[in-house]
């Protein structure tokens, strides 16, 4: 469990301005998720934060302490699988565990609770080619949650598995959040996603990105997407998302 | 008919033309023996040791030319991939130097080494090198940016513990093709450096063979290092698939 807070991001590459002067908090153990127009910056957001970019501007802090670079109470999810291909299901999830030296008794009995908290129970041995693109970013997940991260950072995650999969996947991820209280930022451009998961949503301004508005989701748990206050809020973060829109094509 | 009857078919009618042809007159049997000839010198040779003694010499040749060259260009090639310096440093001098033919050196190899295995060595060391270097090289900069960001993200911060775990199984499809390239190149650099003299072995007892005028022995060696050839191939991919199993269902 841990909180986020970053101060004043900025972020060019090379003459273009993505993020400019970004300040927002994340609390410690809810999920906010992350929206806005593409190509506005969310993942690089993401990046800064992880420590993949480190050439940015501003700070950012975790529990109050300044970091750069890689950190290990944050995970990340990747938009792709990003799983080692020439490696099993098992063998991807215990990487983390390998590298840290844990031993390799210990590392499968840690690596096989993964595989089950994520479903995956019997596949331990499969390579990424034999698995479905959902059964994919479970498999990932689970490689992150081996190294029991406090901050989970989720780049679309489930933009690539077909819209079945991805609402059964919304609600592990709900599940497991509850169970395990971790921090989440999640990044997504579906405001379905958005209302579904977020304790609170972030709707960002088009390049360079300033944080447009935060809304607080009231929405008691279970969640029922097709409820009214659901599809209320959905409403309201489109409409605001439509404004930064407009705001781009009225540029352009 | 099936695959396998049909290859075994095809063997049969060459090994038959070859027999016939001689027989009947239409070439000078003293230029092509039959194939009854040749096959019928193998165990004449093995009774004298001869064959035998070739034999053990040309893989002692083989083993110090390909064994040296894979130690040495595997690593090189990987370090030529990570680090620019390395990399910029070995380009222009690996570019200048593969395009020479390495029978080229073989006048080099016996002045430096004597008629002795090493200087056959050295001849199959140079052929062997290249392809290897080459292919490995391409494979560790063809490594994907997500799967070295992956490994980022899941705690590799030393560059050793990133090729280790990362690089090498990434790259090893690539590395496996140098090898086979190389090894295909260690054996026509094994019989040219040999039929100079470079250390005795099957190349020796080709020229000797000319010297004696002896065409059936001739042939009995080229068809002792076509099953050399074959036999070497087929281990080599047999491995390949083992290790690469996790290529099966990505490739065609």
């Amino acid at each position: 469990m841990s909180a986020i807070r970053v101060e004043g991001l900025a972020k060019r590459f090379g003459d273009l301005l993505v993020l400019d002067n970004l300040s927002f908090e994340v609390k410690d153990g809810e999920i906010l998720c992350i929206v806005g127009p593409s190509g506005c910056g969310k993942s690089t957001i993401l990046r800064a934060i992880v420590g993949l970019d480190p050439d940015y501007e501003g700070k950012i802090y975790i529990d109050g302490e300044l970091i750069s670079g890689y950190n290990p109470k944050i995970g990340f999810v990747f938009q792709e699988h990003a799983l080692f291909m020439w490696r099993t299901v098992i063998r991807n999830v215990e990487f983390g565990l390998e590298v840290k030296g844990v031993d390799k008794k210990r590392r499968k009995e840690i690596s096989m609770d993964a595989i089950k908290l994520v479903g995956l129970e019997g596949f331990e041995n499969c390579y990424p080619y034999e698995l479905s693109g959902g059964m994919k970013q479970r498999a990932s997940l689970a490689r992150v949650l081996v190294n029991d991260p406090e901050v989970l950072l989720m780049d679309e995650p489930f933009a690539a598995v077909d819209a079945q999969t991805r609402n059964i996947l919304q609600e592990e991820l709900i599940n497991l959040w509850q169970r395990t209280q971790k921090t989440i930022i999640f990044v997504t451009h579906s405001i379905d996603e958005a209302t579904y998961l977020g304790s609170r949503i972030i709707v960002l301004e088009a390049r360079p990105s300033k944080v447009r508005k935060i809304f607080d989701n009231p929405v008691p748990r279970p969640r029922d997407r097709t409820s009214i206050p659901c599809v209320e809020l959905r409403r309201e973060v489109l409409s605001v998302l439509k404004e930064v829109r407009g705001e781009v094509d009225q540029h352009s | 008919m099936n695959r396998r009857a049909l290859n075994i078919l095809g063997l049969i009618i060459f090994f038959l033309l070859w027999q016939i042809i001689p027989m009947t007159g239409m070439v000078d049997p003293n230029h092509l023996p039959p194939f009854s000839d040749a096959i019928m010198k193998i165990p004449a040779e093995i009774a004298k040791g001869t064959l035998q003694a070739a034999l053990i010499e040309s893989l002692m040749h083989y083993v110090i030319g390909f064994g040296g060259a894979l130690l040495v260009a595997i690593p090189l090639g990987v370090m030529m991939g990570r680090f620019g310096l390395i990399e910029n440093l070995l380009y222009p001098i690996e570019e200048m130097m593969r395009p020479i033919p390495p029978i080229a050196w073989i006048p080099v190899a016996i002045i430096w080494f004597g008629f002795t295995p090493w200087a056959a060595g050295f001849i199959i060391f140079i052929g062997a090198l290249f392809p290897t270097l080459i292919n490995t090289y391409d494979g560790t900069k063809g490594v994907s940016r997500i799967d070295i960001e992956a490994a980022i993200t899941l705690g590799v911060k030393d560059e050793l513990t990133m090729i280790k775990k990362v690089i090498f199984p990434a790259s090893l499809p690539n590395i496996f093709t140098g090898v086979r390239v190389s090894n295909a190149a260690a054996w026509m650099c094994l019989v040219a450096g040999e039929m100079f003299g470079a250390g005795g072995g099957i190349g020796l007892e080709l020229t000797l063979s000319r010297n004696y005028m002896d065409m059936a022995r001739i042939f009995a060696y080229m068809l002792l290092l076509g099953m050399i050839g074959i036999l070497t191939d087929i281990t080599l991919r047999k491995y390949e698939s083992k290790v690469l199993r996790w290529r099966r269902g990505i490739v065609a």
